[in-house]
């Protein structure tokens, strides 16, 4: 007997072969989706029927078939403990001097309804952290006012849609594909959305962002 | 201040103490006196943006370098300028060298010192 019988027989024998059909039905329609929207919760959605399912299978069957299945559980598990642990050693406080009192941003924290703190740097950083966003006085000052709504923007889709970093690698690690979700295309969208293509171009292109060529060039993609 | 491991005697000017980079800005500034960051990006135009902004943090922070905010309701940026003169910088590492040498070697730091200026006399 090869292999693909004995699967098919394992399968035949259990009395839950008909859920774990309907099931992997489920799946494929979520996998799909995700695979034409790259839509982060479809990921997470059928990331969690196929563990369900295959945890069923395992009960279900006790065909020693399908050990790989076991270990494929484990790395689950495994990662997810790993990555909790190591969110809780790393989940510090940012180490920046932050400025207090810019009036200049205050509109933009009206406007985007989410607190902006002004790091005291030359150097250029945005990012997000803690449902705040940090920009440099290195980046205010090198932009005009529709840039630097632009790169708001492009925070704040990343503050309101994207995947926390942490669910994103356990995410990698469980799919086995190993690869972080990256939805910085959708976040210049985004950004384009609020503000026009020109001021996140000019933006990218001011700041010196590596690989700003191939970010424009996605946008109209 | 600047850090005793970076004191290399065999370099040539500031760069003894400073690295090329800082040297370069701290001399600009002590020239100009007063200076945005695009004004000395653009003296410096061989350097890149973030080796420019790197080295200004790094002389601020170090204390030689001081920088205040010009903020407008249009734009907000820095303006920096040298936290004490050619004179000055001399005083401050004269001193932590001079600490660092009697610490090491005691009073005999302090007879070169007397053999030194008498000869500059
Ligand atoms: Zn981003």
């Amino acid at each position: 007997m090869n292999g693909l019988e004995c699967y098919i027989s394992c399968l035949i024998e259990s009395s839950l072969l008909l859920p774990i059909i309907i099931m992997i039905g489920f799946i494929s329609i979520f996998l799909f989706r995700f695979i034409k929207k790259r839509n982060f919760e479809s990921l997470l959605l059928s990331q969690t029927l196929i563990t369900g399912v295959i945890t069923i299978s395992l009960i279900a069957m006790s065909c020693t078939m399908f050990n790989w299945l076991w270990i494929y559980l484990g790395i689950i598990l495994i990662g997810s403990l790993m990555i909790f642990i190591i969110k809780n050693l790393l989940d510090n406080e940012i180490d920046e001097n932050i400025i207090n009192s810019i009036s200049f941003v205050y509109e933009f924290e009206k406007e985007f309804n989410v607190p902006i703190q002004i790091i005291d740097s030359q150097r250029i950083k945005a990012f997000h952290y803690r449902k705040r966003i940090y920009l440099s006085i290195g980046l205010l000052e090198r932009l005009e006012k529709e840039e630097i709504r632009a790169v708001i923007a492009h925070e704040i889709y990343h503050l309101k849609y994207s995947p926390n970093k942490i669910v994103s690698s356990l995410l990698a690690i469980s799919s086995l594909t190993f690869r972080r979700y990256n939805d910085e295309k959708s976040a210049d969208k985004y950004a384009v959305k609020i503000t026009g293509v020109n001021n996140l171009i000019n933006a990218l292109k001011k700041l010196h962002i590596k690989n700003y060529e191939k970010r424009i060039s996605r946008l109209s993609s | 201040m600047v850090k005793l491991e970076r004191i290399n005697l065999e370099k040539k000017g500031l760069t003894k103490f400073f690295s090329p980079n800082e040297g370069r800005i701290l001399e600009l500034l002590w020239k100009n006196r007063k200076m945005t960051s695009p004004d000395i990006q653009f003296v410096c135009n061989d350097l890149s943006l973030a080796c420019v902004s790197g080295t200004l943090d790094r002389l601020v922070k170090s204390g030689f370098v001081n920088r205040k905010l010009d903020e407008t309701e249009k734009r907000v940026r820095y303006i920096y300028s040298p936290s004490g003169d050619r004179k000055n910088v001399g005083n401050k590492i004269s001193t932590k060298i001079l600490e660092s040498l009697v610490d090491t070697f005691g009073e005999s730091t302090l007879d070169s010192i007397g053999k030194i200026s008498k000869k500059g006399r």
